[in-house]
């Protein structure tokens, strides 16, 4: 087990084309870190710096208290999962498992002891014998963690490990991971698209886009004060809302809407009255019960609704405000449907102000 | 740098290396893959181990096969040997098919990555380097044969054991013994021109790998005129990706969507969105065919 250290790692492909600009992160020995942000943001390029599979152009890795900067990926003591099951079709789930350990010629008995360790904790003692055609894709990917279980290395690095499994199957392995890395407790990296995986898996967050590191916390911490647009819109689903207007006297002016700023969030404006500037805002935070309408009288306003889903114990409002669209989520006892007007507001003691040029949150 | 070699060293190569014994033969790899064998005896033992330092090459079993078949492809395609249609035949039935491979990286123990390779694609009685990184199996196309779907699999499946980037060119099926040399030296010649295309590029499958090599060497003026159809979209670099996902998915949305991981209904958006940009139908095949060529030289340009 081993903490990790970047100290401005840049990852630049033939002189031209920069994937990740100075990255720079601690990852403490036991995290579960995980890096999200969309296709091309260089969260996957940096994983496979840190598995020594691309060369770092700049910069400095640390494995524990060794710069690994050049050091072989074989001799960096890792295990790597990708989304595909990368196992042996022709091989049966032992040999699968055990392949890995015969090339760093460890003796049989100490590579079945492992084996069947691996196996019992991912439940696949039953299965040793089967091929992996015979196996669901959730099975399979269980094997595929087993091979890099049976190595015990320092740390796991996994690439977006689940997203070949379908919906249902994945949650059940999200979990199955989380359990695995409390009981393990190895240092790992894991690499997704999906914020779902990132909120329910990790210790912390990196959000990345465009090969920069945009924020890193704990996952409550990144969701309830996003240091940007592109992380409060990146990280939640449905994504935040931003609305754009201005702020004058203590009210943001959304066209022929004023809604009251409250005072504690006013104190942080202080630079940007008469200026524009955007409103982020979940949609979980634009209620419509009368109780709290009434209670939020310079935060409310009608709407109508473009369209409503029921998604089962909620329902998702489509609208707009100012004609600039907005999604709330409402409670799905709530029976609208679109076409309706309805009476919303928004709970400003939950909502965020951005920099219009910069797009940073004002704190 | 080999042209040298021979020229200093004439006197002790070998017009034929198989005539002098294997403990007597020095042979040297160039970073082309070109192999040069040595009669050590004619050399000094100051000249051999000059020579066995800097290339580095030892002549093993790994270069020149362990069995009969190996032995023979070796010979016919590598070293050049005149073609024994008959011999081959014998030993290897058609139709077959060469699968190449690059090796990024250090290999601990080139055996067991030959048996890796071998498990990944079954019926491939063979395994041949052409040098420390290069080498190629022989696939047979029997009733055992099982066409492999996910050949990206296979690499991670190379990458989590071994630790290595390989870049694979899976060649077109050979139906005649006689067409042997010919095929081995386009595919060969071919992969070599175009393999490390793109960073991204692992894999080539039979004659996907055309539009990489006719584009390799265009004029930069050219590509210019041509990626200036480009222009409107070429700000957008997620939508030239989704759009290159769904030309790669034979233009089938929802597969592309899949591989994408968004809702079908978004990529269908994107695709009418490039369409109203660019005014480029994609939905028409000889259409498609020119953006997929646009994007493999926006790839060539390292701009996707």
């Amino acid at each position: 087990m081993a903490d990790i250290t970047f100290k401005g790692l840049y990852k630049i492909f033939d002189g031209d084309v920069t994937a990740v600009s100075d990255f720079s992160l601690d990852i403490e020995d036991k995290e579960f870190i995980v890096f999200v942000g969309p296709s091309g943001c260089g969260k996957s390029t940096t994983l496979r710096m840190v598995a020594g599979l691309e060369e770092i152009t700049k910069g400095e890795l640390y494995i524990g208290d060794e710069m690994v900067n050049d050091v072989a990926p074989k001799d960096r003591d890792i295990a790597m999962v990708f989304q595909n099951y990368a196992l042996y079709p022709h091989m049966n789930v032992y040999d699968n498992m055990a392949f890995g350990l015969k090339l760093r010629k460890f003796k049989k008995a100490e590579i079945d002891d492992r084996v069947r360790n691996a196996a019992k904790i991912l439940g696949l003692t039953e299965m040793l014998d089967r091929k992996p055609k015979a196996m669901s894709g959730g099975q399979r990917q269980r094997v595929a963690l087993g091979r890099a279980i049976v190595r015990n290395p320092k740390v796991f690095l996994m690439d977006e490990p689940l997203s070949n499994l379908d919906a249902k199957l994945r949650v059940q392995m999200r979990a199955e991971i989380t359990k695995l890395h409390q009981r393990l407790q190895t240092t790992t990296i894991y690499v997704t698209h999906d914020q779902t995986e990132a909120m329910t898996m990790a210790t912390r967050i990196v959000v990345m886009k465009d090969g920069l590191i945009q924020q890193v916390g704990r996952p409550k911490d990144i969701y309830d004060y996003p240091d940007n647009v592109f992380v409060g819109g990146f990280i939640g689903s449905p994504a935040m809302n931003f609305l754009a207007g201005k702020l004058k006297d203590g009210f943001f002016h959304l066209g022929d809407h004023k809604i009251k700023v409250p005072e504690g969030k006013l104190k942080l404006l202080g630079n940007y009255n008469n200026k524009d500037i955007i409103l982020g805002i979940r949609p979980e935070d634009i209620h419509d019960e009368p109780v709290f309408i009434e209670a939020s009288e310079h935060s409310s306003f009608e709407a109508e609704i473009d369209v409503a889903e029921l998604m089962g114990s909620e329902t998702y409002l489509y609208s707009k405000i100012d004609n600039q669209d907005f999604i709330a989520r409402v409670d799905s006892r709530t029976d609208i449907n679109g076409g309706d007007k309805l009476k919303m507001a928004m709970d400003m003691n939950k909502c965020h102000f951005f920099d219009i040029e910069t797009e940073l949150r004002i704190r | 740098m080999l042209n040298r070699l021979k020229k200093n060293y004439s006197f002790a190569i070998p017009s034929n290396s198989q005539d002098i014994p294997p403990s007597s033969r020095l042979t040297v790899t160039d970073i082309e893959g070109t192999r040069l064998t040595f009669d050590k005896r004619k050399l000094t033992e100051d000249e051999a181990t000059l020579l066995d330092t800097l290339f580095n090459e030892k002549e093993t079993d790994l270069f020149h096969g362990k069995t009969k078949l190996e032995q023979l492809l070796y010979d016919t395609l590598l070293n050049k040997q005149e073609l024994n249609t008959s011999e081959l035949e014998n030993h290897l039935t058609t139709p077959f098919r060469f699968i190449y491979f690059t090796v990024k990286g250090t290999l601990g123990n080139n055996e067991q990555f030959e048996e890796a390779m071998k498990s990944l694609f079954p019926t491939s009685p063979v395994c041949l380097w052409r040098n420390k990184s290069e080498g190629f199996l022989v696939q047979v196309i029997d009733e055992h044969f099982e066409e492999e779907n996910d050949e990206e699999s296979i690499i991670d499946t190379i990458t989590s054991d071994f630790f290595v980037q390989i870049i694979l060119y899976i060649g077109s099926p050979i139906t005649s013994m006689n067409n042997i040399q010919t095929h081995f030296n386009w595919e060969t010649s071919v992969f070599h021109i175009v393999r490390g295309f793109s960073p991204t590029k692992r894999i080539f499958h039979e004659h996907e790998i055309v539009p990489y090599f006719l584009l390799k060497d265009i004029p930069d003026e050219t590509i210019k005129i041509t990626l200036e159809k480009l222009e409107p979209v070429m700000e957008d670099q997620t939508l030239i990706e989704s759009v290159k996902v769904y030309l790669e998915c034979n233009m089938n949305t929802t597969l592309a969507a899949k591989k994408l991981y968004m809702h079908r209904n978004s990529l269908q958006y994107r695709v009418d969105k490039f369409i109203e940009k660019t005014s480029i139908d994609i939905k028409r095949f000889p259409n498609a065919v020119a953006v997929y060529l646009m994007f493999v030289l926006l790839q060539q340009k390292r701009e996707l």
